[in-house]
C-alpha cells in the first residue's frame, strides 16, 4: 500500500480526496504546509498532493524547502487548485512540482492520474521551459574544474568539453526530477591580490 | 494564449456559466441550467429566505469579487451530496460543515471563472473564500463597480452568481 500525504485546509476536499484514493492507498492529511513539512521530516511517503492557497501562505512554503532537501528531491508532488491558470502551473512546475490538476477533481481521472504518478513518477512539460543556469569553470593544478552553485556540484577533469557535457547531463537529470533551476541571477569574476607576508 | 483588450458581457456570461456548470456537475453530479441575466435595478435580492453567501475576490490586471448566493436548504443538500452524509448528519455537524463546503464550491467556481479571464489576457489571483449565512442577506454594490447578476437553476433551487468588476 502506497502512502500519500495530502496537504489541504478544506475539510470538504480532504474528504473527497480521501474517498477517491483510500481504496488502494493510505492517505495522511496535513492541514497546512508547515504541518506537511513536519510530517515529511518524520515519515516517508510515496507521493505528496498539495492544495495551493492556504490562510497562512501557499504551497511554495512546502515545495521550495522540499526540493532543496536532497533526500526528498525525487518525491513526486502533485499540486491541485481551483486557481490553476497557465502562469501558476508554470510557476509551480518551475518550483519543482511534478504535475498540476485543476479543481474540481474528476474522481476517475484523478485516481488514474495519481496511480500513474505512483507507478512511474513523471514531470509535466510546461511553457517557456528554457532556463539559464550559470556555472563556473576554471583551470587549476593541471585540471579543469566546473562548479554549479544551484546543484552545489564541483566536477573536475582533464578535458574541458567533456567536463561541460557532464555538468549539462547533471542539470538535465535534476530538471527532469523537477528541481528548481535557473535562479543564478548574476555572475562576476573578482580577482584578489594576496601577499602572505603582508599583514591585512 | 489569446489576448483580448476588453472583457465583454458575453465573456463574463460564458465564463461564469461554464464555471458553475463544471462545479455542479463534478461536485454534486447535478446540472445547473442558466436561467437569466438580471439587471441590477430589477434585482429583488433574497428577502425572507435563509441563504448562504460565498465570496471570493480576484486581484491583478483586473479586480473584483464574485458572490455565490445559495439557498440554505440547497446548501445542506449540496453538502450531504458532496460529503456522502445524510442532510440530518450535515445539520448535526453544525454550521462549519456547510460553511466549508460552500467555501470550497465558491473557490472552485470563482477559480474557473478567473482562469478563463487569465486565458484572455487578464492575469489575476484569487483571495481566500469568505462565507456568511443568514436571513435577508444582501449583496451591496461596490463603489464604481460594474455588476453582473446571473441566475441558475440546480435541482429546483435558484442559485445566483453576482459578479462585480471594480473600475479603477
Amino acid at each position: 500500500m502506497k502512502r500519500i500525504l495530502y496537504i489541504e485546509d478544506s475539510v470538504t476536499s480532504q474528504l473527497i480526496v480521501r474517498r477517491i484514493l483510500s481504496g488502494t492507498n493510505e492517505v495522511v492529511i496535513a492541514p497546512t504546509p508547515r504541518a506537511g513539512n513536519v510530517l515529511l521530516e518524520q515519515n516517508s511517503y510515496d507521493l505528496v498532493i498539495t492544495d495551493f492557497l492556504f490562510p497562512q501562505g501557499d504551497a511554495l512554503d512546502l515545495i521550495v524547502p522540499l526540493r532543496q532537501n536532497k533526500s526528498l528531491m525525487e518525491l513526486p508532488i502533485i499540486a491541485v487548485s481551483g486557481s490553476m491558470d497557465t502562469a501558476l502551473v508554470n510557476r509551480l512546475l518551475k518550483a519543482g512540482v511534478n504535475a498540476c490538476m485543476c479543481k474540481p477533481l474528476k474522481p476517475k481521472e484523478f485516481q488514474i492520474f495519481v496511480e500513474r504518478m505512483l507507478q512511474e513518477p513523471f514531470v509535466e512539460g510546461y511553457e517557456n521551459t528554457v532556463s539559464t543556469v550559470n556555472c563556473f569553470q576554471w583551470f587549476q593544478h593541471g585540471a579543469y574544474h566546473e562548479y554549479c552553485p544551484e546543484l552545489k556540484q564541483h566536477l573536475t577533469g582533464a578535458d574541458r568539453a567533456e567536463l561541460s557535457n557532464r555538468m549539462q547531463a547533471l542539470l538535465h537529470e535534476h530538471a527532469a526530477q523537477g528541481a528548481q533551476l535557473g535562479f543564478t541571477t548574476q555572475e562576476r569574476v573578482r580577482s584578489y591580490l594576496v601577499q602572505p607576508d603582508v599583514a591585512v | 494564449m489569446a489576448v483580448s483588450q476588453t472583457i465583454t458581457d458575453s465573456h463574463v456570461q460564458d465564463f461564469i456559466i461554464k464555471a458553475v456548470n463544471n462545479v455542479c456537475s463534478t461536485m454534486m453530479r447535478q446540472e445547473a441550467s442558466f436561467v437569466e441575466k438580471t439587471a441590477e435595478a430589477a434585482y429583488q435580492g433574497f428577502h425572507g429566505k435563509s441563504y448562504v453567501f460565498g465570496s471570493v475576490g480576484f486581484e491583478g490586471d483586473i479586480h473584483g469579487v464574485v458572490y455565490l448566493c445559495i439557498p440554505d436548504d440547497f446548501a445542506t443538500h449540496a453538502a450531504s451530496e458532496i460529503l456522502g452524509m445524510t442532510p440530518s448528519e450535515v445539520t448535526m455537524g453544525g454550521g462549519e460543515v456547510v460553511r466549508d463546503v460552500i467555501g470550497e464550491i465558491t473557490n472552485m467556481t470563482v477559480g474557473g471563472f478567473k482562469n478563463a479571464l487569465c486565458d484572455i489576457g487578464f492575469p489575476c489571483k484569487l483571495t481566500l473564500p469568505t462565507v456568511v449565512r443568514g436571513n435577508n442577506l444582501q449583496v451591496v454594490s461596490l463603489k464604481s463597480a460594474t455588476r453582473h447578476i446571473f441566475q441558475f437553476n440546480c435541482a429546483g433551487h435558484r442559485l445566483v452568481a453576482d459578479i462585480q468588476f471594480k473600475n479603477d
